[in-house]
């Protein structure tokens, strides 16, 4: 499903190189879930944004379901969004003019769904904020905030989703019933996840366990997954 | 206070590094450039065409009198050190070889004319000089002719080099006639004063013992600045002067009393006053709509300031610091950028607007760069202020709450809600129309037009939401749009509305400014076609009226005809007395204490013989006198009296020149009265031995010859043509400049969000196509409604101001709704391309709110 080969990135200062990602490889198979962990500022939503072909890498190589992103135009990246990847940022980027629930609509939209009402308001059910639908981002918390984010997310039925730190803002029961949805997308619909966490056990819960660490990405050691 | 000062100062340089206040400080470039720029030009074609009328004149200010006027008026005119010239007009009769002419002597004193050219022919080359010599006269052209001056002196020419100027007695002296007058400056004066006229210097004037106690004489004083008076002496002089006239005296400066001329320089005037007021429109909206993009920027920034425990007052006062310093920056360039455009323009068009002597040398003014100023730093602070008054309201972290809905409220919450924000736009808008006087120098069309604007500005806006709803619901039942378009200008409808009050609004002033220019030159250049009539005859007979279109005709004379005329005096409006029926402020008007020019149709016959005589009264005087249709006029001819109904208010072209009339009756009354003819008629230069005949077979008609002023005002007029042309194309450019700053204001509050349509996947091809379908319904509806405002505000300023026939406009309609179309389609779609060409994390972290 995803695969990347010898991905390195990097930015020119008008000081010096800065040198954010290096030699990034690894496989994962279509349905299989994977953790990055990692300290703060190692390059963790860099990786992920180029994984998810909203950022182009200094060399190397993403494949996502036998498609090179390289190979694609803006044009099919932007399908490819469309139609297979789901994103939810560290920063969530919703839009502040529109209320949640037309935030969640808006991929359903791009989609030309017929429902996309019906649909939005199901997810956002789900997250558990059915009640907030007509708020603006700034007038929810940051967890509710994230909880929009996640239910725009899914809103596509990604084969991938990418998340940066999904249950970064969001208290213990919270974060649970998040961690629970983001499973069971990835049982009931074979949605691949990548994510990015702190949380242990989040990390745990996830097949593979990578660690990112300045910008080298190596799989954790004890391989022992906990399947759900 | 200095802390703070210093703060605000760090913080503008950061910010103007970040880019974040590029786009506030353009827009003030650009309204204070063209602000200026336009004030320059506007100013210069001002002076340009008093200068002409100067000119014309042969002065600033003419005083004329029927007695000699006391030595001290001339004494207060050297104190306040203006330049001074006399003439002394008379009737008198020059005697040469025993032949006898009557002609109007014109004695001037020797630095006659203080401006403008005394254009004299002398042996066949003609030369720019003053007054005459001691001991010669300068005959016209006319009378010249009647005395074969001109062949004589060919003839001698052409037998010997010498030649010997014929001798001309004038009382009880002797003239050489050296000259033929060509131009004389002036001659406005004594437009209907008609023998043919000779000019001697004023010295030799006592010498001809011809001007006796009791001789009918005209004083003429000439008044002007000098080089040592500053520009107002001279606006003292006249004020000191004004209230000392006695009857018989009058007082003009610029084209007062040529009508043809004043009413078309009138109407330049009136056209520079629009465009200054459009100039200052369009340069408020420039700065209203960065201001308003920059305060929401800002208001966030000041709510993180304020949770970090800064002091709303302090916020505040850095905000101001840092817009003053902003304002300040801004204003300098732009006024700078403008002095400069227009210097490059005055390098270019020098001979387009060459003021001539005297003021050739002033080529700054300061209005232009004041105003330019103070409008600059007044919306600036204004407008800004509105937005920060918003931080009082609410906690700080509220204020961070709130800080997105702000943008969504713009319109609707913020006007309504902020009671303090909605003085501060009050007194904007007020502050506009008080600069907008100041700029204009013309309250009267300054308030007609914010009036006419701002009444039906509200209406559209309110037409403009009523019309983007039935576009909303009519694109969902039909399917006409794609649906996220639909959706799209549905969640950003206020943003659209304001893009379209905005644009429409910059659209309006630009077809105004367009429609006013290019009807006021057709209008022109209609006026004066080839072969306007540049003669007028009066005093024919009745019983000569045959002969003379006979004459005309066998003569091949163009001719509007023969005009019949009756004087008679105004005395009673519907059966009572004149002086007593009309309102207190017109009974000083000449048309009371003169007798009028009376004229009747010679086509309108009335039905019945009992019925009572109709009158057609001219539109400005019956307005004066407050006449209205049905109200019965009483005339008294000779020693009779007579008396009509008005049944008609007619528009008279005093710009044309034609045989005019206050008032017209129907036939079969006055036809009665002693009467004569008037007519008009065109003669080219070559032809004016004709006249010579002309008089000579009808000795009792008066010829008035207006053909040189006819092509001074021509003159003149494409001059001003060419200037309001120059103006017009100005105030375009500074339009499309404003309206793609605008554009690109409106669209990067927009930036943020359409890049995180793009990570949701949105595909280029969708994204171009929906923000296409909302710039199309932007374009078109701004042009929808700026037709609609442009033709209400014109029909308002045509009946108002211009006097010109209204009429709809139909191809200006289709060609405002392609370029709209064009420029805010093409435009926008070049403002959104970023977002198609660059990388979406890129976007992302550059458009972050
Ligand atoms: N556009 C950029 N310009 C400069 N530095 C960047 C840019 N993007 C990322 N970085 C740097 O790269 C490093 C990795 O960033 P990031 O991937 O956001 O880390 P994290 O693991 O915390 O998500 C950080 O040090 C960050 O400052
Ligand atoms: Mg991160």
């Amino acid at each position: 499903m995803l695969i990347v080969n010898s991905l390195t990135k990097h930015i020119i200062t008008p000081n010096a190189r800065l040198d954010i990602l290096t030699d990034i490889n690894f496989h994962l198979k279509a349905g299989e879930s994977m953790a990055i962990t990692g300290a703060s500022g190692s390059g963790k939503s860099t990786l992920l944004s180029l994984l998810a072909g909203l950022d182009s890498p200094s060399s190397g190589r993403v494949e996502i379901g036998g498609q090179s992103l390289a190979e694609l135009d803006e044009e099919g990246r932007a399908l490819l969004r469309q139609n297979k990847i789901g994103f939810v940022f560290q920063s969530f980027h919703l839009i502040p003019a529109l209320s949640a629930l037309d935030n969640v609509m808006l991929p359903l939209e791009l989609k030309s769904e017929k429902n996309a009402q019906k649909q939005a308001l199901l997810l956002l059910e789900r997250v558990g904020l059915s009640e907030r639908c007509e708020h603006k981002p700034l007038q929810l918390s940051g967890g509710e905030q994230q909880r929009v984010a996640l239910a725009r997310a899914f809103a596509g039925k990604p084969e991938i989703l990418f998340a940066d730190e999904p249950t970064g803002n969001l208290d213990q029961l919270s974060g649970e019933n998040i961690i629970e949805l983001l499973f069971q997308l990835n049982q009931e619909e074979g949605t691949t996840l990548v994510l990015v966490t702190h949380d242990h056990s989040l990390a745990k819960s996830c097949k593979r366990h990578f660690q990112l660490d300045h910008g080298v990405l190596s799989e954790a050691n004890y391989s022992e997954p906990v399947s759900k | 206070m200095i802390d703070t000062f210093w703060l605000a100062i760090k913080f503008f340089k950061r910010e103007f590094r970040s880019g974040e206040l590029s786009l506030l400080f353009l827009s003030l470039v650009i309204a204070t450039g063209s602000l200026s720029s336009v004030g320059f030009l506007i100013k210069r074609v001002d002076d340009s065409m008093n200068s002409h009328a100067n000119q014309l004149n042969g002065a600033q200010l003419i005083l004329k009198s029927s007695t000699r006027v006391p030595d001290n008026w001339l004494d207060k005119a050297d104190s306040f050190q203006l330049e001074q010239a006399q003439m002394q007009v008379f009737p008198s009769m020059l005697v040469v070889n025993d032949e006898f002419k009557l002609a109007q002597i014109k004695a001037v004193s020797d630095n006659f004319p203080l401006q403008g050219e005394l254009r004299v022919q002398k042996k066949q080359t003609s030369s720019i000089t003053k007054a005459p010599p001691k001991g010669e006269i300068w005959l016209d052209k006319r009378l010249a002719l009647l005395f074969n001056m001109e062949q004589k002196s060919h003839e001698q020419n052409s037998l010997s080099k010498e030649t010997v100027n014929p001798l001309i007695e004038l009382g009880e002296s002797e003239f050489q006639a050296t000259g033929v007058l060509e131009r004389v400056p002036g001659q406005s004066s004594s437009f209907f004063t008609i023998a043919p006229s000779a000019m001697i210097n004023l010295s030799d004037l006592a010498l001809t013992a011809t001007v006796q106690p009791g001789s009918r004489v005209d004083y003429i004083y000439f008044f002007s600045n000098s080089v040592t008076s500053t520009s107002q002496s001279l606006n003292d002089f006249q004020q000191w002067l004004k209230v000392k006239l006695k009857a018989g005296q009058t007082l003009r400066s610029g084209v007062d009393d040529l009508k043809a001329v004043n009413a078309s320089l009138q109407k330049a005037g009136d056209f520079l006053s629009l465009a200054a007021i459009l100039t200052v429109l369009l340069s408020a909206i420039a700065i209203a709509i960065n201001s308003h993009r920059y305060g929401q920027k800002q208001y966030k920034n000041n709510a993180i300031m304020l949770c970090l425990g800064c002091s709303e007052k302090r916020i505040i006062l850095i905000e101001l610091y840092k817009l003053f310093a902003l304002g300040l920056a801004g204003c300098f360039i732009g006024i700078t950028l403008g002095y400069m455009i227009y210097l490059g323009l005055l390098s270019v068009l020098d001979e387009l607007i060459n003021l001539g002597d005297q003021i050739g040398q002033i080529y700054f003014y300061y209005m232009p760069a004041w105003v330019g100023l103070i409008c600059g730093l007044f919306l600036l602070l204004s407008l800004s202020m509105a937005n920060l008054s918003r931080l009082r309201q609410i906690s700080p972290v509220g204020l961070i709450r709130k800080a997105s809905l702000f943008e969504d409220n713009f319109n609707k919450g913020s006007m309504t809600k902020n009671k303090s924000g909605k003085v501060i736009y009050l007194v904007s808008f007020v502050g506009l129309i008080l600069l907008s006087i100041w700029y204009t120098e013309n309250t009267k069309i300054t308030l007609l037009f914010y009036f006419a604007f701002s009444i039906s500005a509200i209406v559209l806006y309110l037409c403009a939401l009523f019309i983007l709803n039935i576009i909303l619901k009519i694109g969902r039942k039909y399917q006409l749009i794609n649906r996220l378009s639909l959706l799209n200008l549905k969640r950003h409808k206020r943003a659209v509305l304001l893009q379209v009050s905005t644009f429409s609004l910059i659209f309006s002033l630009l077809i105004i400014i367009f429609l006013v220019r290019t009807e006021l030159l057709d209008n022109w250049q209609q006026k004066f076609p080839e072969h306007t009539p540049n003669h007028f005859v009066i005093n024919i007979q009745s019983y000569e009226k045959m002969n003379f279109e006979q004459y005309l005709q066998q003569n091949k004379i163009e001719t509007q005809g023969l005009f019949p005329m009756v004087r008679g005096r105004l005395i009673s409006l519907n059966n009572e007395a004149i002086i007593q029926a009309v309102p207190d402020s017109a009974r000083e008007h000449n048309a009371l204490h003169r007798e009028l020019n009376l004229s009747y149709d010679q086509n309108k016959v009335l039905s019945s013989a009992e019925a009572k005589a109709e009158i057609s009264i001219e539109r400005s005087l019956a307005k004066t006198l407050n006449i209205r249709q049905g109200d019965l006029l009483g005339f008294r001819v000779g020693s009779r009296q007579i008396e009509g109904v008005v049944t008609q208010i007619r528009v008279v072209k005093w710009d044309s020149f034609q045989p005019n009339f206050y008032v017209i009756f129907s036939s079969g009354l006055i036809e009665q009265y002693p009467m004569t003819w008037i007519s008009s008629f065109y003669l080219a230069g070559k032809d004016k031995i004709k006249l010579n005949q002309l008089m000579e077979q009808f000795p009792g008609i008066t010829i008035i010859e207006v053909d040189e002023i006819l092509k001074e005002v021509q003159f003149i007029i494409e001059r001003v043509s060419d200037a309001i042309e120059l103006i017009f194309l100005f105030i375009i450019l500074a339009g499309i400049l404003i309206l793609s700053s605008s554009l690109l204001s409106t669209m990067a509050t927009r930036m943020y969000e359409n890049a995180v349509i793009r990570t949701l996947g949105a595909s280029i091809k969708q994204l171009r196509h929906y923000l296409f379908v909302e710039f199309i319904v932007v374009a078109l509806l701004s042009a929808f409604i700026a037709i609609i405002l442009a033709e209400f505000a014109i029909y308002i300023l045509y009946q108002q101001v211009f006097q010109m026939n209204y009429s709809l406009h139909p191809d200006v309609w289709f060609g405002i709704a392609v370029i709209s179309l064009l420029v805010i389609c093409g435009l926008g779609m070049i403002v959104v391309n970023k977002i198609f060409t660059q990388s979406v994390q890129s976007l992302l972290s550059q458009f972050t709110e």
